[in-house]
């Protein structure tokens, strides 16, 4: 068994109306509780969930590496920025690097040390004297240009019995020879003091030369200084790119790997709420429409004379809730006695498929005016069950179905047209009553 | 105690209250089944008692108001062993669902299983939809170089949105028939090339249009006056006696495709990167898994859902055919018998041609789309036991001579 029908979307907004405070209620309450939602999520949105925070501090101690591993190499650049201009300017500006080791400009002396006391005293004091002490105090404006700061590695004393010999080299003779005369000027100068504590002492010069001679040595100094300067600007250099790769790799990172979320959000508290309350709105439409299409399809109440259409049932009549009849009685009751009179009938059967109030006072009106018109009828609701009310509907041979919107269903108004099918009664129409 | 007896008997006499069961445990399984493809959030409590509900009001139905003959009966039981035994090999229950729905639809109306089809999904979706435009819900956007970005409109992933939208289209058309219009066809075309810009679901878009054309060829060459009348009974007559075919066909020559893939293969490889990469996720899944009876567990990892749309899997391995689907998780048993069933269902509605031009759409979308035993995107297979939507005369015709005196 099997109901056709098919759904008119009035019926829908028919239903809608009639129930339009239950579903106005029904949009509220939903709309309270999506903005309710809502007004969670924005409180949870000023809070990072845990999947976040992690992410977030996976991210940031990734940018913190690269930040020190930016650090640590700008230090090292630092660093070897500062040894490579300082021996830059050593390389630049020392005597000893000026050297051209194949023609080294020599200024020499040897001193004999006379003394009663101890020689190699003697010796280390003035050694001392020469390469740590006071030679290098500062020189008058004259000699300014002797860079007396380079003289350490350019003045070589060496002690032989009670021979001290001293060793200038120069790449200019006359600034070698200068610097001799310096050397000689101060070192007597200092023989008070040291004799002071080390006893009683002279220096009787025994010789003094200049000469040029080529020294291998100096050049592997300077070799090495230039090779340690390659090294420092290489390694300079070296940090520089550890940089600019470091920065380079820590823009990219940024670039693909920033979280979605880095903070917690200020949400537009207020538009997430609306947004919510709108999508409440469509879900207290949405869910009463479901709802009573759904009743549609699986209930099986005539909803409308629209679903007596597949019956081919004629509407004669029709009769809405405030009892105004469409057409007018007297039209449909014209309609019936004309329908009657064409067949030799004299007689109508009122077959009624629900029993309320409203729908016994449009057959009792049908009653009247049939009667106004010499027609007689005879009433029935029970036929399925009554023997009496059967008989007169065979008898009568006609009948009119009475229905009611939303209360007789179909299963019903099938077992009638079946069962006039059955007696070959003539059904002579329907009236559809709301 | 004979009040209630006689309210039994009442109760029981009315296939009506069958009809309310079936219903009630569908509609319950159904808008299940549908809100878990969506990114609302769904209790784990409320999801289960939406098993188990379902599962009880249609074994209920079955048992107080079906009746089957000794035939009929014997086949329903070898199937329900079938389907326990597939669970204890796959631990699947997919199968034990199908089979209860379609064997609950028996005797009742197929057109009322598509309309409320349309009604609780197509509410769904748009509640989704709508809900991920407001924000309420995840839009998961899919970002790939050369796709461009691909939304999910609340769906899981995009290929499942376009699935939805494909199957409710197809529901609704089967279901208007001869009443669609012009509009109708050029609305569907809209949403075609809407789907294709806003999801990239380029196969999805091509099913959409593939409805259209079939549909609509279909009445003009039924109801054109331009249309010969030899060429509507050839039209009609191969439709009749091939179109019950066309699934067989298509799930043969998928697995017989997938099966000879191989990347050096020109045509081949074309096709695959044409079905993104359908044949080689197929041929991986034979060759781990291989053929069984009554099928297996098979770990598929997906490109949707949220971890997924963060980040593509490195893992990913999805059979999204179908027939391979079917037959690497159910077993090719299971796989014989869906197929047949389908067959079954289309002779059985051999003269509605809508309904054959329906079977013949799913049949080509279910090769590149994994849908075919899931009820919320293809509620067909319930036509198998269900009363048919058109028969050979109309239903308003047998009414039509009961009123006739």
């Amino acid at each position: 068994m099997y109901t056709i029908k098919n759904i008119y979307f009035r019926d829908l907004l028919t239903d809608l109306h009639k129930k339009r405070v239950i579903v106005i209620l029904f949009i509220i309450v939903s709309t309270l509780v999506f903005a309710f939602l809502g007004y969670q999520k924005v409180g949870v949105q000023t809070a990072l969930s845990e999947e976040q925070q992690e992410e977030i501090d996976a991210y940031n101690k990734r940018l913190e590496e690269y930040d020190k591993a930016i650090a640590d190499a700008s230090e090292g650049v630092k660093l070897s920025e500062e040894q490579v201009l300082s021996l830059q300017e050593y390389v630049d500006n020392s005597i000893y690097m000026k050297l051209d080791s194949q023609n080294i400009q020599v200024a020499s002396i040897q001193y004999g040390i006379v003394t009663e006391g101890n020689v190699g005293n003697i010796y280390n004091a003035l050694a001392y004297y020469i390469n740590e002490g006071g030679l290098k105090e500062a020189l008058d404006d004259e000699n300014l240009s002797l860079d007396i700061k380079y003289w350490r590695e350019i003045i070589f004393p060496s002690l032989s019995g009670n021979v001290m010999n001293i060793t200038i080299y120069h790449y200019d003779a006359e600034q070698a020879q200068k610097v001799m005369d310096i050397l000689k000027e101060r070192l007597l100068a200092q023989i008070p003091s040291i004799a002071e504590v080390h006893g009683g002492f002279s220096l009787q010069e025994t010789d003094a030369a200049n000469y040029v001679k080529a020294d291998v040595n100096v050049a592997n100094t300077q070799n090495g200084n230039l090779n340690n300067l390659k090294n420092y600007i290489t390694s300079r250099s070296d940090y520089n790119n550890r940089v600019i790769s470091q920065e380079n790799g820590k823009k990219s990172y940024i670039e693909s790997s920033t979280p979605e979320v880095l903070e917690p959000a200020a949400p537009n508290g207020i538009i997430i709420v609306i947004k919510y309350m709108i999508a409440g709105i469509l879900f207290g439409i949405v869910i009463p429409c479901v709802y009573f299409i759904l009743s549609y399809i699986l209930g099986n109440r005539i909803l409308s004379k629209d679903g007596l259409k597949e019956y081919n049932l004629a509407i004669i009549g029709q009769c809405s809730s405030k009892g105004h009849y469409h057409p007018e009685l007297d039209r449909t009751i014209m309609d019936l006695k004309l329908l009657t009179e064409q067949n030799g009938w004299n007689s109508v059967f009122l077959n009624v498929l629900n029993t309320n109030e409203s729908i016994k006072k449009v057959v009792s009106e049908y009653k009247e005016a049939l009667a106004k018109t010499n027609i007689s009828s005879s009433e029935g609701c029970q036929l399925e069950n009554s023997a009496e009310e059967l008989r007169q509907l065979v008898e009568i041979k006609n009948c009119i179905l009475f229905i009611q919107i939303s209360k007789t269903t179909y299963p019903q108004l099938e077992e009638q047209i079946n069962l006039c099918k059955k007696f070959g009664v003539a059904i002579l129409g329907c009236v559809v009553v709301r | 105690m004979e009040k209630l007896q006689k309210w039994y008997e009442t109760w029981l006499s009315d296939y009506h209250n069958g009809e309310l069961l079936f219903f009630i445990g569908f509609i319950i399984y159904l808008g299940r089944n549908t809100w878990i493809t969506t990114t609302f959030p769904f209790p784990n409590i409320i999801n289960k008692l939406c098993l188990l509900l379902p599962l009880l009001l249609i074994v209920l139905k079955i048992f107080f108001f079906d009746s089957y003959r000794v035939k009929p009966l014997l086949i329903l039981c070898l199937s329900m062993i079938v389907s326990l035994m597939i669970y204890c090999s796959s631990g699947y229950l997919n199968v034990l669902f199908w089979l209860l729905l379609v064997l609950g639809s028996k005797d009742i109306s197929f057109k009322k299983i598509l309309e409320i089809y349309l009604l609780i999904t197509g509410s769904i979706v748009l509640l989704a939809f709508c809900s991920s435009l407001l924000g309420v819900i995840e839009n998961y956007q899919y970002v790939t170089t050369s796709r461009g970005i691909r939304n999910s409109f609340g769906i899981t992933y995009t290929t499942d949105f376009a699935s939805h939208i494909f199957f409710l289209i197809l529901a609704f058309f089967y279901l208007m028939g001869e009443n669609l219009k012009f509009y109708h066809y050029m609305g569907t075309l809209i949403i075609a090339a809407l789907i294709y810009h806003f999801c990239n679901a380029r196969l999805d878009s091509c099913s959409i249009v593939l409805i259209v054309i079939v549909f609509s060829l279909g009445n003009w060459i039924e109801y054109s006056k331009y249309s010969g009348k030899n060429f509507r009974k050839l039209w009609k007559n191969n439709w009749t006696k091939k179109g019950i075919y066309i699934m067989l066909l298509l799930a043969v020559v998928s697995v017989v495709v997938t099966n000879l893939y191989r990347p050096e293969n020109k045509l081949l490889s074309e096709l695959n990167t044409l079905f993104s990469s359908r044949l080689y996720q197929g041929q991986k899944g034979i060759k781990e898994y291989g053929y069984k009876l009554f099928g297996q567990y098979v770990e598929l990892v997906g490109g949707g859902g949220s971890e997924s749309h963060a980040k593509f899997p490195s893992n990913y391995f999805f059979v999204d055919c179908s027939y391979i689907y079917v037959m690497l998780r159910y077993g090719v048993l299971f796989t014989v018998f869906v197929v047949t069933s389908y067959m079954a269902a289309c002779h059985k509605n051999r003269h509605d041609l809508y309904f054959l031009y329906t079977i013949a759409l799913i049949a080509v979308n279910c090769t590149i789309a994994h849908h075919l035993l899931e009820f919320e995107y293809n509620p067909f297979a319930l036509s198998l036991l269900s009363i048919s939507v058109r028969n050979n005369k109309s239903d308003s015709d047998i009414l039509t001579n009961l009123i006739q005196t």
